[in-house]
């Protein structure tokens, strides 16, 4: 399984750099013009790559399984963000270059109006980029409403990939040849595409497979599970501890959707999905609202966080809401009558804030399964465990072979550093645990 | 962690794409003088 992972990550990495320097070396075929200095070959070479990457941020957010599959949506949203800044990097630094080797393209005209149309489509895009990662970098700073903020950001991506290729074109120089035009017109047309994908196809499709809330249950820690339905269609198969984004109000059209993982067991019948969602302030705290019949979208389902080897001894750390995956997991290993050994390291803050308190004790009798609790804010003669996970407390709970366990690991940031940091120190090897940060958005 | 991992992966695109940049120079005009 890993090795197959591994292969399906080396596969599209290389897609992925094919796809940014294929269109380049494209431009070395054919009739060439004469040859410029090395400096502005090697800036103009970046300002493709920098443009290629740009349009492949399209591919990178379009929620496509198969490609996120081997990494898990988390690592392919922070590689977005992050690659961002190299494409704006690259594509700054060309003209950068070309200032500095002082190339005579970039002499000041003595007028505005002589300015040619390509330089003007170059500072559009780069103004655009600039202000793209600029307000992607401080939106909670400059306080934009996230709604507004993803708008802005298709708009200023669409104007930095078009004034980039209308510089391309506009400076005439390798696109003067027809067939190297036609190849960057028809990447344009491909980026573009990829985000009517994710922005029109995608939602046409959840628009034909519509759900109905049919319960909505209140939880233990301000918490509301959604129990919803497939209507008219058959639903979609999840493996516990995958996610869907939920859009509640509104078509599926509307921009925002919201991550939540799955809570109900992947055996539940009939297509039934259920979402356990806290009251953490923003959009969350209007789920309680919810009335049982409302129509919802669900896209999903997505992730790459679910149940590892079945003769392997699962430990399943959970803070706060991260409970919710687990629950997922627990209850599905219930279903299938699954043997494995599970420990569950449950942390909250006070013993009435932890959801599904109850039925687990339930399911205990149904699993191989050992609860420990741990409060950060324990009541008066409370004699388990208090604090934060670490090292020592899984050396409490844990048989000792703890290289052979697998871990699973869901909760707050800083919480999962921490886990990640005692399981270093007690020498796990990294592929034997498994988390997926839902704060991408 | 996962960070980690995504970061390493933007910088290993960025050395290949960087890298493939100066062959394309190369490859259209020799070496830097």
């Amino acid at each position: 399984m890993q090795s197959q992972d591994l292969a399906r990550k080396a596969i599209w990495s290389a897609i992925y750099l094919l796809f940014i320097l294929a269109p380049l070396f494209a431009l070395l075929t054919g009739t060439l013009p004469p040859a410029r200095t090395f400096g502005t070959e090697f800036s103009v070479a970046l300002g493709y790559s920098g443009l290629a990457m740009m349009g492949l941020q399209f591919g990178l957010t379009a929620r496509f399984r198969h490609v996120t599959e081997p990494w898990g949506e988390d690592v392919i949203y922070h590689f977005h963000r992050r690659v961002s800044l190299l494409a704006v990097g690259l594509v700054v630094v060309h003209p950068l270059i070309l200032l500095a080797i002082r190339s005579d393209k970039l002499a000041m005209p003595d007028s505005l109006l002589e300015v040619p149309w390509g330089a003007w489509f170059a500072f559009l895009s780069i103004g655009a980029v600039i202000v793209l990662v600029a307000t992607a970098l401080w939106r909670r700073q400059l306080k934009i409403p996230y709604e507004l903020w993803h708008l802005s950001h298709i708009v200023l991506a669409l104007t930095a990939i078009f004034g980039g290729v209308l510089h391309m074109i506009g400076w005439g120089f390798y696109l003067t040849d027809p067939f190297k035009r036609t190849l960057w017109i028809c990447m344009t047309i491909f980026w573009i595409a990829l985000l009517l994908y994710v922005r029109l196809f995608k939602p046409l499709f959840m628009l034909r497979r519509p759900y109905r809330v049919t319960e909505v249950r209140t939880e233990r820690g301000d918490t509301t599970t959604l129990v919803m339905d497939p209507e008219g269609h058959a639903g979609f198969r999840f493996k516990p501890g995958q996610f869907g984004w939920l859009n509640v109000w509104g078509s599926p059209f509307r921009i925002t959707g919201h991550p939540f993982s799955f809570s109900s067991s992947a055996e539940a019948a009939n297509g039934r999905v259920e979402m356990t969602i806290r009251n953490l302030g923003d959009f969350t705290s209007q789920v309680k609202t919810i009335a049982a019949g409302q129509r919802i979208y669900l896209d999903g389902p997505y992730g790459a966080f679910t149940i590892g080897h079945p003769t392997d001894m699962h430990v399943l750390i959970a803070g706060g809401i991260g409970i919710t995956p687990m629950m997922s997991m627990i209850r599905t290993l219930a279903d299938r009558g699954d043997a494995r050994p599970l420990v569950l390291m449950y942390g909250g803050k006070n013993w009435d804030s932890l959801t599904f308190r109850e039925e687990l004790e339930t399911l205990k009798t149904r699993l191989d399964l050992r609860i420990v609790y741990v409060l950060s804010d324990p009541p008066a003669g409370w004699s388990g465990e208090t604090g934060r996970i670490d090292a020592a407390m899984f050396r409490r709970h844990l048989p000792p072979a703890y290289a052979d366990h697998e871990y699973f690991i869901c909760g707050p940031d800083p919480m999962m550093d921490a886990i990640e940091t005692a399981l270093g120190e007690m020498q796990v090897p990294r592929v034997r645990y498994h988390s997926e940060r839902y704060s991408f958005v | 962690m996962r960070r980690l991992l995504a970061n390493r992966l933007v910088v290993l695109t960025g050395v290949v794409v960087v890298a493939l940049s100066l062959l394309f120079a190369w490859l259209r005009v020799g070496a830097p003088h």
